[in-house]
């Protein structure tokens, strides 16, 4: 959450950022980000992650915003997977771009063809200190209610009944499995969590046919999700 | 990470599970950074695994609020209910396994039944006795339990022996009385053989022979048969004060014939024959 009424300053690039207190001491920079800008980066979009490290160092405000436009859906996945808490992944999405940015510009990436891992790795690290800080029991707390959310991502009278729909999803999916042996591999895989391999063993399938199951059946979860949201809209 | 190979392994659904080693998972998660199709297919399969819990859980729930668990957990803090509720996850993945073990089986019966209602081919000659499906599986078997009855003997005769044995030794705790002595001189160059009565029954034989001469020093005897094979031996053998070597050997160690016992001592750092005597074993009567 950024302090919106903290003064807010420009940088290079479009940048803007603003300070904020923190209440367990120190001070947070936190810095947002335009949304991508598809007139400023435009002629950017075809260009390697190579070059567009170089345009970044040479301080090309549209290499800036390339940059947050090529990756911030994809950050903005993976720390929300990693975080399980909007609000803490929004803050660490903020400060992985303005790490990066810095390290980019001090020429601290040492791969530039592998700007994605780098900024993979710089999210994971951020996301890894920032459990660290807090409190043990904090962290298993929120590990915990982190857990839950995953589990049972909504809450109250509208959760269950969600929950109520995706499962009768999944019995349909079951039900119109070809055999009974692709629902015990579902059913090993996803809930008995068994090693992938001595299942392929145990039921005499190949590789491909076993992901064959586990493809097949996503794509039918899939297919009748969709069916049944558009049936809703109707 | 290219897509052919993501979608040939089911990459996502190894992602949402937790089955990527962590090279894979880097190199992927690297990859998700920049791909809006692979980042819904993680959704999906996200999505799909909770789904499958949500099912399994339902069930285990429905078990649960039988036994008015539910009610207690509501009164639980986060941690214990989620503590519960990973618990109950584990429940639920048996009687799902259980069901798709059983629906397996089925099959399996489905098929034997099927196997069986077709005619079977003419068998050649009717066999009287079963055989096993394995002929090597069962030779093995006949192996082995040849094997054990002859151990079973092996451990009876054994058995056996061990109680004569115990027989024996208690006899021997038993004070003994009368011990036969057997007098035996020696006398060089003489042929002249002692003799030596075996009883009817076992027994201690004391052998005492008389010493050439009354030095007091070690000596070593060695008894051998007619054959010249040692029936025993001894070594630093004190001679007592009425000059003899008093020997007590059972009478199970000598059989009905001639022996020559020798004597032996150490002069010098060198052994050398100190006398020789002949006897005769002979059954009494």
């Amino acid at each position: 959450m950024l302090a919106d009424n903290s003064p807010v300053q420009r940088g290079k690039g479009g940048v803007e950022w603003t300070r904020e207190s923190r209440s367990v001491g120190g001070t947070l920079v936190r810095v947002r980000f335009p949304p991508a800008d598809p007139e400023m980066s435009n002629g950017l979009r075809d260009i390697s992650a190579a070059e567009l490290v170089r345009r970044i160092q040479e301080g090309d405000p549209a290499a800036d915003a390339e940059l947050v436009g090529r990756f911030s859906e994809g950050l903005s996945f993976l720390l929300r997977r990693w975080t399980r808490d909007r609000t803490i992944a929004e803050d660490l999405f903020q400060e992985t771009f303005r790490l990066a940015l810095e390290k980019i510009r001090k020429g601290e990436v040492r791969d530039p063809e592998r700007l994605a891992g780098f900024l993979r790795s710089l999210a994971k690290n951020l996301s890894i200190e920032h459990y660290r800080r807090g409190s043990r029991r904090e962290v298993r707390e929120e590990e915990l209610e982190a857990a839950a959310e995953l589990t049972t991502p909504e809450t109250g009278q509208l959760g269950s009944l969600l929950r109520q729909e995706k499962a009768a999803l999944v019995r349909q999916v079951l039900g119109e499995l070809g055999s009974e042996r692709d629902r015990q591999v579902l059913f090993r895989f996803y809930i008995a969590e068994e090693d992938k391999e001595q299942i392929r063993s145990d039921l005499g399938l190949t590789g491909p046919e076993f992901n064959l199951v586990l493809f097949r059946a996503r794509r039918r979860y899939r297919d009748l999700y969709e069916r049944h949201a558009a049936r809703g809209e109707e | 990470m290219d897509h052919r190979r993501i979608e040939e392994m089911n990459i996502p659904d190894l992602y949402v599970t937790g089955r990527l080693t962590t090279e894979d998972e880097e190199a992927f998660e690297s990859h998700l950074l920049a791909c809006r199709e692979c980042r819904e297919q993680v959704a999906w399969a996200d999505d799909f695994g909770v789904a499958m819990r949500g099912v399994a859980v339902e069930e285990a729930a429905r078990t649960a609020a039988r036994a008015g668990l539910l009610v207690w957990l509501a009164r639980r803090g986060p941690a214990v209910r989620m503590a519960m509720t990973a618990a109950l996850l584990a429940l639920a993945a048996l009687p799902a396994w259980l069901v798709a073990e059983r629906s397996s089986l089925q099959e399996e019966l489905t098929r034997a039944r099927a196997a069986a209602a077709r005619p079977a081919p003419p068998a050649p000659q009717p066999s009287p006795v079963p055989q096993s499906p394995d002929p090597a599986m069962q030779a093995k078997l006949n192996q082995l339990q040849q094997e054990a009855s002859r151990l079973a003997a092996e451990l009876g005769r054994e058995r056996e022996i061990h109680a004569s044995l115990g027989e024996q030794i208690d006899a021997l705790k038993q004070p003994q009385a009368n011990t036969y002595t057997a007098s035996l001189g020696v006398v060089r160059g003489s042929d002249d053989l002692g003799e030596v009565l075996l009883g009817s029954r076992p027994e201690f034989i004391l052998l005492s022979v008389g010493l050439p001469d009354d030095t007091i020093r070690p000596y070593r005897a060695t008894i051998q048969d007619a054959g010249g094979r040692t029936v025993w031996q001894g070594s630093d053998l004190t001679p007592t004060p009425r000059a003899t070597l008093d020997i007590l050997v059972h009478s199970d160690l000598l059989k009905p014939g001639e022996y020559r016992m020798s004597l032996e001592v150490t002069e010098k750092g060198r052994t050398v024959p100190a006398g020789e005597i002949g006897f005769l074993a002979r059954r009494e009567g």
